[in-house]
């Protein structure tokens, strides 16, 4: 059964450590997006996804050159 | 054509979509979990010839194949990311790659201390099914490393990054059927004439299956969330310095 514990030591361990780690840097970046938009006015602070979309479109486009 | 700026403008004014929080999937994996161990650990019969170190089988395949799928998911969110070059497509193609490479990770770690005891040896090379997989951890871990160089960039480098993960998803047919086109001492308990193992056995193994999944699907939301959390501190930070 050692090699059994072993194993699935290794998974949950691994498992757990990983959720430590999205945990830790999702609180890091809210905390800092949270800091970044008290700074701004109200309507500069509200990005929309579509409005990164469209950016990174349009870079994408002069990028490619068409 | 539409002039980006306008662009920019008219989709400023739509709403911001994230990936959602759903706490009845994150109970579901937490309830799960315990489940499938007690049927994997305990109600499920010893190996007649392995004993209980078969045990190990049931999370190993379960995650295997939680990589599979995450890895699938990176193709499907690469291709239309290509076709459609909307950034949340990118950025759940990333989120499933780290995932899909967690699980590959567990597998060959599982794995190499299953055939420690079941072979005397950590790790066989001539063995096709060890072998591939760890190439596609190769080819997945290389994915995140040109994702993050193209993070930057967020033109040519992201459709770069985008093809490579549509292309990358050939390896796993290659994996999935090494052990019948090459040499491989691996098991193969899933056959096309059906499951080689008893019937508890088998439902031990659908409930790792179903509680890994569940634990993928938990953890690829989680992560989904980090990639918009970077996306929107970026932009954020732009628009500090413009003001």
């Amino acid at each position: 059964m050692g090699w059994v514990a072993l194993a699935y030591g290794v998974i949950w361990l691994g498992l757990a450590g990983y959720v430590v780690r999205l945990a830790l840097a999702t609180r890091r970046l809210e905390e800092e997006v949270g800091r970044l938009s008290s700074m701004l006015p109200e309507e500069e602070a509200t990005v929309s996804d579509a409005a990164r979309d469209a950016r990174r479109g349009a870079a994408s486009r002069q990028e490619g050159g068409d | 054509m539409v002039e980006p700026s306008t662009a920019i403008r008219r989709t400023e004014r739509r709403g911001r979509r994230r990936p959602a929080r759903l706490p009845w999937l994150e109970v579901s994996a937490g309830l799960a979990v315990p489940v499938a161990l007690y049927l994997g650990l305990v109600w499920a019969p010893p190996e007649r010839v392995m004993g209980d170190v078969q045990r190990i089988m049931y999370f190993h395949v379960a995650s295997a194949m939680t990589a599979y799928l995450a890895f699938g998911l990176v193709a499907v969110a690469s291709a239309i990311y290509l076709l459609r070059r909307q950034a949340r497509w990118d950025r759940v193609a990333v989120a499933a790659a780290e995932v899909g490479v967690l699980f590959t990770t567990l597998t060959l770690l599982s794995g190499s201390i299953w055939a420690r005891s079941a072979w005397n040896a950590w790790w066989l090379w001539q063995d096709a099914r060890l072998t591939t997989t760890l190439l596609m951890w190769f080819l997945y871990a290389g994915y995140l490393l040109l994702r993050a160089a193209a993070r930057e960039g967020d033109g040519q480098g992201g459709r770069l990054a985008a093809l490579y993960g549509l292309l990358s998803v050939a390896i796993v047919p290659v994996v999935h059927f090494s052990v019948v086109w090459w040499y491989s001492n691996h098991p193969q308990v899933i056959t096309p004439q059906g499951i080689r193992m008893a019937p508890q056995m088998v439902v031990a193994l659908l409930a790792a299956s179903v509680a890994v999944l569940l634990v993928g699907v938990v953890l690829f939301l989680q992560r989904w969330r980090l990639e918009e959390l970077r996306d929107r501190l970026a932009e954020l930070e732009m628009r500090c310095e413009r003001t």
